[in-house]
């Protein structure tokens, strides 16, 4: 071995030290240069929370879930059967349905499905980060030339489906209110909210007391005229009320907004779109006579009355509700409308 | 060596532009992953974390545990509802090229009962629902997005989260390493063939040559032009040497030249004619090949004018020449020169061989041939001859060729073309001295 060799060796001379120092230099150099080199480390930049929240589903997302519901719909009706209907329906849209596939089947297929065609002509998508989430859905004219359906979509919580919690049928002649795009949403309203000539929940107390009592109602001026649905309501007590008088009884119907059961979305105008669910309780009483119960009514009593009972002293139907209603913002001439209305016997009850 | 060399160092250079642009270059992905962490089945990305790679995104996820693995992409809002309360993981960033940063929310372990699962949520623009392993891509969209990785079914634990985005790669080395790289190969194969051609013939195909209006001349003093002044002639033994005259130095040499019958013709630029091409020193030596000069003529080329200033005393010429001078020889000599080592070597001429048994030179006074015994004889024989030769190119032609020789203006430039004594010229002269390059190959 060399001097040299042995020095660069070993450990200890100033020769090897100065070596590891410029060695030391030397990589933290490369280190540095290379360091440099490389590309810097994509960061996340979050688009900015927007100040007003985006639509809670796309218009693709609605057609999907359009389509889900729809899938489910087509399968119970084909069964006439609710078994697993209430993954998609639910509400008023769940109670109808099933008292309808009760009564198609009593009456095979004499009274049939209401036609629920779910293809989009409008959206109303709530902007929301909320929930329940409500969307509204004007559909295309179903197959049997009936008018169109304004369908309520609703999602209860997060982990939770979207459902159709309701549909009604759009009213001869109305013309929907502006709303906004899609793209955009229409901010959601609480019941109780300011900035329309009633309050939501206002205005379904007030239709139901117009309902009641007719143009007593000290509310039946807010209401725009004509009201196919109001006067198809006060119509259909005429028999009824002929009945009692006939047979020594009574006959009342009670029209009671659902709780919590209003929805509301804004319209361009500052309006709102207004859905409630509604039950309406027709209570006949007959004294010293009886009459004989039709199938389609017995068909939704759940078994407890077999077509064709004699009934000898009440009968009681329940009738689940959806209305719809156009709020004018507040100072508007313009008066509530009825946009549509949905009215279907869910329950009868009788003895 | 060269040659390899550069074959090696263009073969590298290709290789390694190649390889930056292959085996080297980076991936055309940017991939990052997430290891499973923390407790819960849940893994989320903070919002911006899907986009800030580019677009679009893979997202990809494995499963740990249980079969089940589900992705979702839904608005930031939405997945954060969506996991509520449960533990999850939540990737916030890149903490390198391939890694990701992590934050654990809700660290009590999850409760009792199935993991959630978020398959099939109205809420998810984009999912997708794989067993063990689950991807989809995305191309973002305004807005706040984020993916939603679970673990679901039977001992379900968070997934493994990638993501990857494509990355536009560049080869800058690529074009410029190939084209350098090319050349250098094609010219180290190119200079590789050549030394390869010439180790098969044997030797150089080729040897300089200096030409030009300048005719070779082979002088018996002249300085070796290719050769260098290496190669002195050895005055003594041969005046011959092969070489090259300078213009003026064939003019000097032509001038005198008494004889005519130039074996060659050459044409001189300037002088018209043709001339005695025997130009060469001849006329020096034709000078004194009369009288005992001619040995002279082997006096180292450079100054034949000195000899001729010595020309009076020929007597004495005997000794500066090598005795062994003859005229004869100096005839053959010149042809003989050949190549050798890169350089002409004046062939020695064998005097006593070659001389005599060449040309006519016998008719000369030479013919004495013996080279020892010649120098003398040369001095008796020369003698006559002179006189009857020349008699006017002697004294005075010789001062003018030194002159001329040494660039002096020559009052008395006689007519080249005598036709005197072509003989003299023949023989004295490396007439030849054209030739050498003819009889060398």
């Amino acid at each position: 071995m060399t001097a040299p060799e042995r020095r660069v060796l070993g450990c200890g001379g100033r020769a090897p030290r100065r070596l590891r120092s410029v060695g030391a230099a030397v990589a933290a150099g490369a280190c540095l240069a290379l360091a440099g080199c490389a590309p810097a480390l994509p960061e996340p930049h979050p688009a900015a929370v927007a100040a007003v929240p985006p639509p809670a589903l796309t218009i693709a997302q609605t057609d999907r879930l359009l389509g889900a519901i729809g899938a489910r719909l087509t399968a119970a009706d084909t069964a006439l059967s609710a078994a697993g209907l209430d993954a998609r329906l639910s509400g008023p849209a769940l109670a109808s349905r099933t008292a309808e596939y009760a009564v198609t089947s009593a009456t095979a297929g004499a009274k049939g499905l209401t036609a629920l065609q779910l293809n989009a002509q409008a959206l109303v998508v709530p902007s929301t980060q909320e929930w329940p989430r409500t969307e509204f859905v004007v559909t295309e004219q179903p197959d049997d030339l009936t008018s169109p359906r304004l369908l309520v979509l609703q999602q209860a919580s997060p982990r939770s489906e979207y459902t159709m919690w309701g549909w009604a049928r759009l009213l001869p002649g109305v013309k929907m209110p502006a709303t906004a795009t899609p793209t955009i949403g229409s901010s959601p309203l609480p019941a109780d909210a300011a900035g329309l000539i009633a309050s939501p929940s206002d205005v379904v107390a007030h239709y139901a007391d117009v309902l009641l009592n007719g143009d007593a109602s000290a509310y039946a001026s807010t209401f725009a005229a004509p009201d196919t649905y109001r006067a198809s309501i006060t119509g259909g007590r005429a028999p009824l009320a002929q009945v009692a008088a006939q047979a020594n009884g009574t006959f009342t119907e009670t029209y009671t907004p659902t709780p919590d059961q209003t929805y509301a979305l804004s319209t361009a105008d500052g309006g709102a779109l207004v859905v409630t669910a509604m039950s309406t309780a027709s209570a006949l009483t007959i004294t010293g006579a009886s009459l004989r119960l039709p199938a389609e009514l017995a068909a939704v009593s759940g078994g407890a009355l077999a077509p064709d009972a004699e009934l000898r002293n009440a009968l009681n139907v329940t009738y689940a509700d959806v209305v719809a209603f156009y709020v004018p913002p507040a100072g508007s001439k313009t008066l509530i409308q009825v946009l549509g209305a949905e009215h279907i016997r869910t329950s009868v009850t009788g003895s | 060596m060269i040659a390899a060399f550069l074959g090696v160092l263009g073969l590298v250079t290709l290789g390694l532009s190649v390889a930056s642009a292959t085996a080297w270059r980076a991936d055309d992905t940017l991939v990052v992953s997430a290891p499973a962490s923390g407790s819960g089945t849940l893994v989320v990305t903070a919002p911006g974390v899907l986009e800030m790679g580019g677009s679009p995104v893979t997202v990809t996820a494995r499963a740990h545990g249980g079969s089940k693995v589900v992705l979702a992409i839904g608005r930031e809002h939405d997945v954060t509802a969506w996991v509520g309360a449960d533990p999850h993981t939540v990737l916030t960033g890149l903490a390198s090229l391939h890694a990701m940063t992590t934050t654990s929310v809700g660290a009590e372990p999850a409760t009792a009962g199935p993991a959630p699962d978020p398959e099939g949520s109205d809420m998810w623009i984009e999912q997708a629902t794989g067993v063990r392993t689950a991807k989809l891509t995305w191309t973002p969209v305004a807005g706040r997005w984020t993916v939603l990785a679970a673990g679901a079914g039977d001992g379900a634990a968070a997934p493994t989260v990638m993501l990857s985005w494509p990355q536009a790669v560049s080869t800058p080395w690529l074009v410029p390493g190939v084209g350098v790289g090319s050349i250098l190969l094609l010219l180290g194969l190119a200079w590789g063939l050549r030394l390869w051609l010439q180790a098969r013939r044997g030797g150089p195909d080729w040897h300089r040559t200096d030409t030009g209006a300048v005719p070779d001349l082979a002088t018996a003093g002249g300085s070796m032009r290719e050769s260098g002044a290496a190669i002195a002639p050895d005055p003594g033994l041969d005046d011959a040497p092969t070489m090259i005259l300078t213009r003026r130095q064939m003019r000097a040499a032509a001038a005198p030249a008494p004889r005519t019958a130039p074996r060659l013709t050459l044409r001189l630029r300037g002088e018209g004619g043709e001339r005695g091409a025997r130009a060469s020193s001849l006329p020096r030596t034709g000078a004194p090949a009369p009288d005992p000069a001619a040995p002279v003529a082997g006096v180292p080329a450079v100054a034949p004018a000195p000899v001729g200033t010595d020309a009076p005393t020929d007597a004495d010429a005997p000794a500066v020449g090598a005795p062994t001078l003859t005229p004869a020889p100096i005839e053959d000599a010149p042809v003989r020169s050949r190549f050798s080592a890169g350089g002409w070597i004046p062939r020695r001429p064998s005097t006593t061989k070659a001389g005599p048994s060449t040309e006519a030179a016998d008719g000369d006074p030479a013919a004495p041939t013996t080279p020892g015994p010649a120098a003398s004889a040369a001095r008796a024989l020369p003698v006559p001859p002179v006189p009857a030769v020349k008699p006017p190119a002697a004294p005075g032609s010789r001062a003018d060729a030194w002159r001329r020789a040494w660039g002096f203006p020559g009052e008395a430039a006689t007519g080249p073309d005598d036709p005197v004594g072509p003989d003299a010229d023949a023989d004295a002269d490396p007439p030849d001295q054209a030739q050498p390059r003819k009889d060398t190959p």
